[in-house]
């Protein structure tokens, strides 16, 4: 078994897919490795964890004799972090009387690798189906309250969402020409350049879906916290506040004119200041 | 900072990395830190920013020491003068490029001024703002977008364009194209002689077309790493890029002078005789004169009202927060130098923003009021601290 | 172009750019074409602070810029399971129409290598500035360009399958990944292929600079992340 590297630049080979717990003094690479597997019990499947790419690899440095091995490659810059797992659901048992062990190799430098055990993909900052996000809500309909995504909780920041770069900092008078700018990636509109979100009124709360009221549960300029149900069409994710740790967390009152609520109850949400309360949709804040 | 998420934690037992708070909550994340007498870039309220600059690092080195004079590419883009400005973490390239427009707008005053340029000094005080110019500005500011430029670019572009004009930095006068003629020697060589003694003045005078050009100044602005407002930057950047400018010395080939016309008798070739060729000499040079005592400098600043609603919750349950406002209730409004981040560009609405002289001339002063309190004692204090700011940057221009 | 563009301030139409005379010195010019040897240049990453990931490169007399914005979300209506890459190029040398073929160029070996497949319904842009005093062939500045995305696109944390990199030689630039075992691009600015074994000659030439490059790129990743353990 070769030792892992402690830290990686991205195209760097990490392992093999599959190794010898304890190798036999006779083989000293990988092919050897592979090959002679039959006679060592033990063997380790790695499984490709954040950061890293299966890929197949040519060995063999003249082109009679070479053939490909897959293995493990960094697809990022940063340390590299092994974990022991169990085997993966596709995972078919061909012969029983090998012992396999799984681990999965990451790539990352942040702390949340270490908390999710190499699962979570700190650096890849798109929401993804399941994921926590926190939006501000830009729009309220009778179905519906349209979203844009602000951060996906336990994830890093992308720094190009910030007014530095999406910033409205100085606004001509008539409005200007901000419809005709575009990244090239997004039309600019009013909601800036961030992903975009739909709250249905049926994905509101757990109970009662059918009378749920939008206009009682969010208002404009709400900070949501919200999960991904689903990655929507190409506009929109799908968002889900029925959890009781998901809804409104910050809120204003008087449509953002007046104090910072507070949330009172699951329905409604006080201004220690002004003794304003308004109907909201809470997240549970303990 | 994780005193603030303290804070907020026992406030608001779901808590979040400051990062995410400054994104979902701008304001909330600037009251948290000004309660605790810092800001969020942890800069203290009247601290600026460092500021680099470098001016003349792009430039076309026209005239260097020896004879080894680079040859510049002849595209017609040569930057006359150039800097490059670093603020924090925004970088402001600055490049000035010029061209030559016949003047045609020439006042019965202009013609007098034509031989005794003497009489500039003492024009110098005439607020006459048709005696003064500009450069032409284009802002660029990079943000990971196309197409047309933004609100916020043609905004600055524009006031710089006026800033320039009114602070009287510029004069017509020292843009004026006084042409040399380029003369084949009997012997096949090649000269170009200027109007520099008094014997050269009486030949170029005898060859001189009767027009007359001035030297137009644009400038190209280019912002990297914009992180908050940038007109002090723009601003700063342009005035050390202008005083790095040298412009070129121009000449007409002597084939192409008036004279030179007739001679070679190409008949009442009217057409021909419009189209002058101004050359310019990529050896010979002279500095821009800017009219040193009005040079002046551009800092902002940001006038906010404490919250008190923030205040209170680190009074009430951070104990750690050992001193508590005197005021109890009452607003206080603190003045921020220098706005940059996203909670301050964000939720600062009251600003200021002065041009100032190192002397204590003032160029430019604009207020915003945006809802926050503007007392005198700001005002003042701001006007102070530009000043300060002024000498700083100065010294950093003359440096290099 | 006719009409002015009133949006920027442009000054008067009827300046003249300065113009300098046709300098004599065109055989001058004709020698230095014989372009300097591939110089190792200063690399210095996450320089900007309101893009992903940033990376300069510069050497006597070229300063390339690369900022990186995304993975963001993109404008397209249709669901898109990979994500799109754009390229965009400034440069006050070049015209724009080779800028344009340049990126659509980059936009095909940045695919191969990218991992798109990661970023769901998003959108990288990639923008070069080109700092350039010297006017050469803008295949010369290929290796540069691809050097300076490459580590961009890393310090944006965009995950990438190697770190790939561009040979010139005889006006040719093209781009190997996995050690030079695999050409991801050709670019070639003029003249024609007068036969193989020169092609095969330069192709050899560029991989060994390819392989230098890759050396200069992993040594200053690591070097960083050094840096980042110290701190």
């Amino acid at each position: 078994m070769q030792e892992l590297p402690k830290q990686a630049i991205p195209g760097q080979i990490l392992a093999p897919q599959f190794d010898l717990l304890e190798p036999i003094p006779t083989s000293n690479n990988n092919s050897d490795n592979e090959t002679s597997s039959n006679e060592e019990p033990t063997i380790i499947m790695y499984i490709n964890g954040a950061g890293t790419k299966l890929i197949n690899y040519p060995i063999g440095n003249n082109s009679k004799n070479s053939k490909e091995i897959t293995v493990i490659s960094s697809t990022k810059l940063g340390k590299v972090y092994s974990y022991d797992v169990d085997a993966p659901s596709d995972y078919k048992t061909i012969d029983e009387s090998r012992k396999i062990q799984f681990k999965m190799i990451s790539v990352g430098n942040s702390e949340l690798m270490k908390q999710s055990q190499g699962k979570n993909e700190s650096s890849n900052i798109l929401p993804r189906e399941g994921d926590v996000i926190l939006c501000r809500v830009s729009r309220i309909s009778l179905q519906r309250a349209n979203v844009e995504i602000l951060a996906v909780s336990s994830k890093n920041i992308p720094i190009d969402s910030g007014v530095g770069t999406n910033g409205s900092g100085t606004v001509a008078v008539q409005g200007g020409s901000g419809a005709q700018t575009f990244s090239v990636s997004q039309a600019s509109s009013d909601v800036g350049e961030t992903f975009r979100g739909i709250i249905r009124s049926q994905d509101v709360r757990a109970t009662d879906r059918d009378k749920v009221v939008m206009i009682d549960c969010f208002k404009p300029g709400d900070i949501v916290k919200a999960q991904v149900i689903s990655l929507g069409d190409g506009n929109n994710y799908y968002l889900t506040t029925a959890r009781n740790d998901l809804g409104v967390i910050f809120a204003r009152a008087n449509n953002g004119a007046g104090g910072l609520m507070y949330a009172t109850d699951w329905l409604s949400m006080t201004s220690p200041l002004s003794g304003i309360t308004e109907k909201r949709k809470c997240a549970n804040p303990f | 900072m994780t005193d603030v998420e303290e804070s907020t934690v026992e406030v608001h037992p779901v808590s979040f990395p400051p990062e995410i708070l400054a994104r979902i909550s701008p304001d909330l994340s600037l009251q948290r830190h000004l309660s605790l007498g810092f800001r969020p870039s942890s800069r203290g309220f009247e601290e600026f920013r460092d500021i680099t600059i470098n001016t003349g690092d792009v430039t076309r080195r026209i005239q260097s020491d020896d004879n080894s004079v680079k040859i510049p590419p002849n595209n017609g883009k040569q930057g006359l003068g150039s800097c490059v400005l670093k603020q924090g973490d925004v970088f402001v390239i600055t490049q000035i490029t010029g061209g030559i427009i016949e003047d045609i707008t020439l006042s019965k005053n202009d013609m007098e001024l034509e031989d005794d340029t003497e009489l500039l000094e003492i024009t110098k005080e005439h607020s006459d703002i048709t005696k003064y110019s500009s450069v032409y500005p284009v802002v660029e500011i990079n943000r990971g977008r196309m197409g047309a430029c933004t609100d916020e670019e043609m905004t600055i572009s524009q006031r710089l364009y006026d800033s320039l004009l009114h602070s009287h930095i510029l004069t017509q006068d020292v843009l004026r194209v006084e042409p040399g003629v380029r003369i084949t020697n009997e012997d096949g060589s090649v000269s170009i002689i200027y109007p520099d003694t008094k014997e050269n003045k009486e030949i170029t005078n005898a060859l001189k077309p009767k027009k007359k050009w001035s030297y137009v100044l644009y400038a190209k602005i280019e912002v990297f790493g914009r992180t908050g407002p940038v007109y002090d930057m723009c601003w700063n950047s342009l005035i050390a890029a202008l005083q790095s400018v040298k412009l070129p010395r121009t000449f007409i080939d002597e084939r192409a002078t008036d004279l030179k016309m007739t001679v070679r008798a190409r008949g009442r070739n009217a057409v021909v005789m419009e189209t002058y060729n101004l050359l310019c000499d990529p050896n010979e040079s002279t500095n821009l004169q800017l009219r040193e005592n009005s040079i002046s400098y551009a800092s902002t600043y940001g006038i906010i009202d404490l919250d008190p609603e923030a205040d209170i919750t680190n009074l009430e349950n951070n104990d750690d927060v050992d001193e508590p406002m005197d005021e109890g209730l009452e607003t206080k409004t603190v003045l921020l130098a220098d706005i940059d981040g996203e909670a301050e560009e964000t939720s600062i609405k009251s600003t200021i923003s002065i041009t100032a002289c190192p002397n204590g001339r003032f160029k430019q002063f604009s207020v915003v009021g945006g809802g926050a309190k503007i007392t005198k004692e700001l005002l003042m204090r701001s006007i102070t601290l530009s000043k300060q700011r002024s000498r700083d940057i100065t010294l950093k221009v003359q440096t290099v | 172009m006719n009409v002015q563009d009133r949006r920027r301030i442009l000054g008067p139409i009827e300046a003249k750019p300065l113009a300098f005379p046709e300098t004599k010195s065109t055989s001058n010019e004709e020698t230095t074409v014989v372009l300097p040897e591939f110089q190792a240049p200063s690399i210095q990453t996450n320089l900007l602070k309101n893009c992903n990931g940033s990376c300069i490169i510069e050497n006597e007399n070229t300063s390339i810029l690369s900022s990186i914005y995304g993975p963001r979300s993109t404008r397209s209506n249709l669901f898109e399971s990979r994500c799109l890459i754009n390229v965009t190029i400034k440069s006050a040398v070049f015209p724009t129409s080779e800028l344009k073929e340049l990126s659509s160029f980059l936009i095909n070996v940045l695919e191969s290598f990218v991992c798109l497949e990661l970023y769901p319904k998003a959108g990288i842009d990639v923008f070069i500035n080109l700092n350039i005093e010297q006017v050469s062939d803008l295949s010369w500045y290929i290796p540069y360009i691809m050097m300076s995305i490459v580590l961009g696109l890393v310090d944006a944390g965009i995950e990438i399958s190697d770190l790939p990199g561009c040979g010139f030689n005889d006006n040719n630039a093209i781009c190997f990944t996995k050690n030079g075992s695999e050409v991801i691009g050709i670019w070639r600015d003029k003249g024609d292929i007068k036969d193989e074994s020169s092609f095969g000659d330069s192709l050899d030439i560029c991989k060994d600079q390819y392989l230098q490059i890759k050396g200069l790129m992993a040594s200053y990743l690591l070097s960083k992340l050094d840096d980042d353990k110290s701190t």
